[in-house]
């Protein structure tokens, strides 16, 4: 051990929470180490000064008045305000917090992950039905044919240009 | 810890006022409202603030106090509502690193005013200006360090016991009062010399 470790537990002894085990090397060590020793009279000096009860304050007499007033008020919150507070109460436990904001951020990358998943299968499905689709029109070869050709000309409109009025071509002959 | 009650009749006193009996609620306040006062204090640098959040460390204590287990732990339970307390208010003034001057002397000001126990001006204003330079090392501290060290040297309760009001382990509540130690001597030390020159 070191001189600052010697201390760590000088302090202790000073305090009067030193391992039992360690009360003698403790001793031992303050008869042997002169720069310890020092530090053992000054904390100990200062733990007289900061253990005064000289220093000490008096609560208020007003404070138990105070307290007891609030102790018989009636409950005066709602359910839903019960709710909200038992909430931040959760919110102010620093372990609880660091859960909820990890588990949030841990929901929030699984849903987008599958979320990606979920397009990306929806892409592969348009494609294959694309593919499909594809195959069915050109590998069909009556389809291919169908779709290849030019549609026939209107039998209708082809009588009517080619036949001509017989009044008037009657007329224009006379 | 208040060498009033023997732990059985802390314990006693406990579970009366777990069922219910606010005679005993009282006794408890009468017990322990000036430590915990006194550990507030030191950790919050103000007057003001320490008492309204003791004030709502026994109303707390009041209305979970049938929730508590075991009475055997009542004062470490005690000792985590009002530090939590302290907590809560530091988090929601953001001072948890910063030292506020100003808080510092109305603390040291409703010091003078409220202390009327003590019977000599001189010695009170000798104390209370003690007491500002021991409420500005401790401000300088961080909480971390601050609470372990109040408990030990203020408190005088035991390291093992501190370990339960603070929720860490030994080795660690060592060495940080000993930190605190080393900084807290510092700024006494310096407030020592100075007024020893003022009087030369």
């Amino acid at each position: 051990m070191n001189c600052e470790d010697w201390r760590i537990q000088i302090g202790a002894f000073l305090d009067g929470s030193c391992d039992p085990k360690m009360v003698k090397p403790v001793r031992t060590h303050l008869d042997t180490c002169s720069s310890c020793l020092a530090f053992y009279r000054e904390q100990s000096d200062l733990n007289a000064l900061l253990g005064s009860s000289a220093l000490e304050i008096e609560p208020p007499q007003h404070l138990w008045y105070r307290i007891e007033s609030r102790m018989h008020r009636p409950e005066e919150v709602s359910a839903v305000s019960a709710f909200v507070s038992s909430l931040f109460r959760f919110w102010n436990v620093p372990k609880l917090r660091y859960a909820l904001i990890s588990s949030l951020l841990l929901l929030v990358v699984s849903w987008s992950l599958l979320e990606f998943r979920a397009n990306r299968e929806s892409d592969r499905l348009l494609l294959a039905q694309i593919d499909a689709y594809h195959f069915e029109v050109k590998g069909n070869p009556f389809l291919s044919q169908l779709e290849k050709t030019t549609p026939p000309e209107n039998p209708f409109l082809d009588l009517g240009a080619s036949t001509s009025n017989p009044f008037l071509s009657k007329g224009s002959s006379q | 810890m208040p060498s009033e009650f023997s732990p059985e009749q802390l314990k006693k006193v406990v579970k009366r006022a777990q069922s219910g009996s606010e005679q005993d609620f009282y006794e408890l306040y009468v017990l322990f409202s000036k430590p915990v006062y006194n550990f507030v204090w030191r950790l919050i640098g103000s007057v003001e603030d320490a008492e309204d959040l003791v004030q709502e460390t026994f109303l707390k204590v009041h209305s979970e106090l049938k929730h508590l287990r075991d009475a055997n732990q009542f004062r470490f339970w005690l000792y985590r509502i009002a530090r939590n307390e302290v907590y809560q208010k530091l988090r929601r003034t953001q001072r948890a690193t910063e030292v506020s001057i100003d808080d510092d002397e109305a603390g040291y000001y409703n010091f003078l005013r409220d202390d009327i126990r003590q019977p000599d001006p001189e010695k009170l204003a000798i104390s209370g200006e003690l007491n500002d330079v021991i409420n500005q090392a401790l401000q300088g501290l961080t909480p971390k360090y601050r609470d372990v060290f109040v408990l030990a040297v203020f408190q005088k309760m035991s390291y093992e016991d501190i370990t339960k009001v603070v929720g860490r382990s030994l080795l660690s509540v060592k060495t940080d009062i000993y930190r605190a130690r080393l900084m807290v001597k510092e700024a006494i030390a310096a407030y020592m010399k100075r007024s020893r020159v003022e009087k030369i």
